[in-house]
């Protein structure tokens, strides 16, 4: 992310530059959730497996590990 | 030399005049360049060359002349090497504006307004506006035409944009808990957000921008779509005009209330409009796991507030269609 703040009208903007990226941490969270144990694994996380995954697999083509 | 508490305290400042701030501009280089033609550059034209920083020969302002009202790069930038002729980004030079880039906004008007004319200079130690009462009324006239008071955007009662306005309002100051769980345990809160988004429990515990907004759109009957967890995949709907989107814009200008608002770059924060455009070129939002000012972290701060989000941070806007 290569944001730079205008100091001159926006001198109270925020610094984005290292900010995480909201779809980085939901993919990792959803990958999280695909990696856990079976013994481990909640009646959702089974019933919407195929769900998280095509969810995961959309956003790494997106571009977000 | 006698030290600065030796010093006679002088409390006469002179006259302060008070002017409203017409508009920023933008030189022609600049991404948001170039501005229309207005009297208040020709009034900044004056107060420069007031300053021995334009039009001037061997330091010195020339005898009083027409500037005309175009915004130029000479004029933003300098001409030259030439200190006489340095323009705008002369004055925040010496006047030590940190990012000084021709660009004028409320700092380098109140420069320009309150700075007194250099020694050396004719008419030294006054200010430039309280000697050039024509000036001062262009600047007047240039406010007058220029200033756009934020329209009201306030949404029939019992539309769909009143439901979502009642549900974003009611929610501001939800916070995560614990902090830093992207989870609560509200009835109505953010892990309330994740199941509406994800028509079960599969996205408990995730990052909940898009979920905070996905579930507003419910309150004012927008069908449900789990993709809207993605600020990624957002952007894209909207640029294929994909429900509940009507399309793509990244002119700040065309944005009314319930958009969403995609913020801090690509799939980085997404936030819903609470009105349209200040005159600044701002937005009002509600966001959900940003932070209450800009201390936090902005894209995952865990809580839901009214923001205000400037135009630099602000990569494109997802506009809502007109009816669920």
């Amino acid at each position: 992310m290569t944001h730079k703040p205008n100091l001159e009208t926006e001198p109270n903007a925020p610094d984005w530059s290292s900010e995480p990226r909201s779809d980085d941490l939901l993919v990792q969270q959803l990958k999280r959730t695909l990696q856990k144990p079976f013994w481990k694994r909640s009646l959702s996380d089974w019933r919407h497996r195929k769900r998280i995954q095509t969810m995961v697999e959309r956003l790494k083509k997106l571009g977000f590990e | 030399m006698a030290k600065y508490y030796e010093l006679e305290p002088v409390y006469d400042i002179g006259e302060a005049p008070f002017f409203n701030f017409p508009r920023p501009l933008y030189p022609p280089d600049h991404p948001d360049g170039p501005v229309e033609d207005g009297p208040d550059v020709e009034v900044y034209k004056i107060i420069a060359w007031y300053f021995g920083r334009w039009f001037t020969v061997d330091g010195k302002p020339q005898s009083p002349t027409n500037f005309d009202r175009s915004y130029s790069n000479n004029f933003a930038h300098g001409k030259g090497s030439n200190v006489g002729d340095s323009g705008i980004q002369g004055i925040q030079r010496q006047a030590e504006v940190a990012g000084a880039n021709g660009v004028i906004g409320h700092r380098t008007f109140d420069i320009l307004i309150y700075q007194r004319i250099p020694e050396g200079l004719p008419n030294a130690g006054k200010l430039p506006l309280a000697i050039n009462k024509r000036a001062a009324g262009l600047l007047e006239e240039a406010y007058q035409r220029f200033h756009k008071e934020p329209e009201d955007d306030a949404p029939a009662s019992g539309s769909f944009k009143d439901k979502i306005k009642a549900h974003m309002e009611a929610r501001v100051g939800f916070t995560e808990n614990p902090s830093g769980s992207n989870f609560d345990s509200r009835s109505n809160g953010i892990h309330k957000c994740q199941d509406v988004t994800a028509s079960g429990h599969w996205l408990d515990r995730t990052a909940w921008c898009g979920s905070w907004c996905q579930y507003a759109l419910t309150a004012g009957g927008f069908k449900v779509n789990s993709n809207l967890a993605s600020v990624a995949s957002i952007e894209g709907m909207a640029k294929n005009g994909q429900y509940p989107f009507r399309g793509w814009s990244t002119n700040r200008s065309s944005v009314k209330m319930c958009d969403l608002v995609i913020v801090g770059g690509y799939g980085v924060h997404v936030e819903m409009a609470r009105g349209k455009m200040n005159s600044d070129g701002s937005i009002p939002t509600w966001g959900g796991n940003t932070s209450a000012g800009t201390s936090g972290s902005q894209s995952n701060g865990g809580g839901a507030y009214r923001r205000t989000r400037y135009p630099s941070e602000i990569r494109g806007i997802a506009l809502l269609r007109d009816a669920p």
